[in-house]
């Protein structure tokens, strides 16, 4: 079943960006105009492209991601209730435990920036220390987002709903999106300047660096310029989910032991987000080391991942900018 | 030419990153942050199916949402203006979406277009959502198979169906019933992942 996970996990970065953020509730709003495709107008499925053994152990893994997310949130709420009873009983441990877990599990899908952070560390050189400062940042921002739209709107405002913290939710997205553009040029207008300059990789910012040559990650800490701007981009977009179990926990009077989930939660969420960087971060330090033995690849077209990938963060926040509910 | 591998490895490379925005056409969806369990009955007249009852039971956190929002009288009970309201606010717009319905009689889709009779009930903390779903599916003399399947696409929620029973009303005598579960491949969603799975009623004349 790990191996099942871990394939979840790569194939989940890999079709990714056909799910750039959460979709906003359908049960909620206005009815939207897209209808979902007739039998005979079948649309293509990115596990299509996969051998069929494959897709049917992505298949399988996803029905156990499902159904583990609706078992631990049963679970969780069970415990929830106990809290309320007895606020520092063992119950507390279980729920904030759950809640980590729960994070790890539903992190798993869409979203939460993975493929942000897989794409920022699979096109440039970068320390392990960044992936952990963006996969943490992320995380943290994400579940920070909604406990401050829940608080804002349930304690402040005293418009409890699901509809406040949507609507708001929205237009964060927006503003997410457009930031995510700007950081996209900005990765672009750095690589292509590189690029066509012919900046050395050993001089550059963006390419590679140290001694060796290599694009290790102790020889080549990278720049980290525009990893904090994303990073806050991203997480600027408030998680439902964990909207979800704050309510809860503030219906049952526990706010405070809700507010402590929180924190367990977005650790869990980046746990995830965090193996996904660290996985992009591996496999280009590995092909890194392949192609840098040639004298080509060490010329200016080791810009081009760098330029890939700023090009398609800025493709990506357009199109979730221009289409905030897809 | 030890160059040749390398830039194959590079070009590689790039095209993997390229990848995912060449896959950009799809359409997006999200990871489930709502579950619905189901019941379902079909409801018999003397032509075929007349429709399908569903019985929607969302899970606790969504239900204290509603509950919060929607129960302004905090009574515990969903009066029929409170009622209306969850309709309104949280159910109409599911139009769109065929009430996250699916029908099927053999390989021809039947449209989901209406509900009627839309009731809430609060049972152990979980809203439940009933509603009558109208389709008029006329049944010949021969066995003819019906598929229904609830999900829903954008996966904001995930629907566990189908039910392990299946409820008749109506004109049951009228009629001879074998139902099945079986995955419906062609109807993939979330990437291509998550399999729905209908219920196969095989219907024909008692």
């Amino acid at each position: 079943m790990i191996r099942h996970l871990l394939l979840v996990i790569l194939l989940c970065h890999v079709c990714g960006p056909v799910l750039p953020v959460q979709a906003q509730s359908p049960l909620r709003g206005p009815a939207s105009e897209q209808r979902p495709a007739a039998p005979n107008e079948r649309i293509h499925q990115p596990a299509d492209w996969l051998p069929q053994p494959i897709r049917a152990w992505g298949q399988k893994a996803m029905g156990r991601i499902i159904l583990w997310q609706a078992q631990i949130r049963q679970q969780a709420g069970a415990y929830a209730r106990q809290i309320q009873e007895n606020p520092y009983g063992p119950a507390l441990g279980w729920f904030l435990g759950l809640a980590f877990v729960y994070g790890v599990i539903h992190a798993l899908g869409p979203g939460h920036g993975k493929v942000y952070a897989g794409t920022w560390f699979l096109t440039r050189p970068a320390r392990v220390s960044h992936a952990f400062l963006m996969g943490g940042l992320m995380s943290l921002l994400h579940v920070l987002a909604a406990v401050v739209l829940v608080l804002l709107f349930y304690g402040l405002f005293k418009a409890s709903g699901l509809g406040s913290v949507d609507t708001a939710g929205r237009h964060l997205q927006r503003i997410s999106a457009g930031l995510i553009s700007l950081v996209g040029l900005f990765m672009v207008w750095k690589a292509g300047r590189a690029l066509l300059l012919g900046t050395s990789p050993d001089s550059s910012s963006s390419g590679l660096s140290g001694s060796s040559g290599s694009y290790g990650t102790d020889a080549a800490p990278g720049n980290r310029t525009g990893l904090l701007p994303l990073s806050l981009a991203v997480g600027l977009v408030p998680c439902p989910g964990a909207a979800l179990i704050l309510f809860f926990a503030i219906t049952l009077d526990i706010l405070w032991a809700g507010l402590l989930a929180m924190l367990f939660l977005a650790a869990g969420l980046a746990v995830t987000t965090i193996s996904v960087a660290l996985l992009a971060l591996l496999t280009r330090n590995l092909l890194a080391q392949v192609t840098s033995r040639t004298s080509l690849v060490r010329s200016r077209f080791v810009h081009l991942p760098a330029l890939a990938g700023g090009l398609l963060i800025t493709l990506l926040g357009i199109i979730l900018f221009v289409n905030p509910v897809v | 030419m030890p160059i040749r591998p390398t830039l194959t490895l590079f070009t590689a490379a790039c095209l993997l990153m390229l990848l995912p925005a060449i896959l950009l056409t799809s359409p997006a969806q999200a990871h489930p942050h709502v579950f619905i369990a189901t019941a379902i009955e079909v409801d018999l007249d003397d032509d075929g199916i007349a429709g399908f009852w569903h019985y929607w039971s969302f899970d606790e956190y969504f239900s204290a949402w509603i509950l919060e929002e929607f129960d302004v009288d905090r009574n515990g009970v969903l009066s029929s203006q409170e009622q209306q309201a969850i309709y309104t606010n949280t159910f109409e717009g599911l139009k769109q979406e065929g009430y996250f319905t699916r029908v099927l009689k053999g390989a021809e889709n039947i449209p989901v277009q209406q509900i009627e009779n839309f009731t809430v009930e609060v049972q152990d903390g979980s809203v439940v959502y009933s509603f009558f779903m109208p389709l008029a599916i006329r049944i010949g003399s021969e066995t003819e198979d019906i598929f229904i399947a609830v999900y829903d696409e954008s996966f904001y929620c995930h629907v566990f169906f189908p039910p392990d029973e299946i409820g008749r009303r109506g004109n049951v005598a009228g009629w001879k019933i074998d139902y099945a579960p079986q995955d419906l491949p062609e109807l993939a969603y979330y990437f291509g992942f998550v399999i729905p799975t209908a219920i196969r009623l095989s219907i024909s004349p008692a």
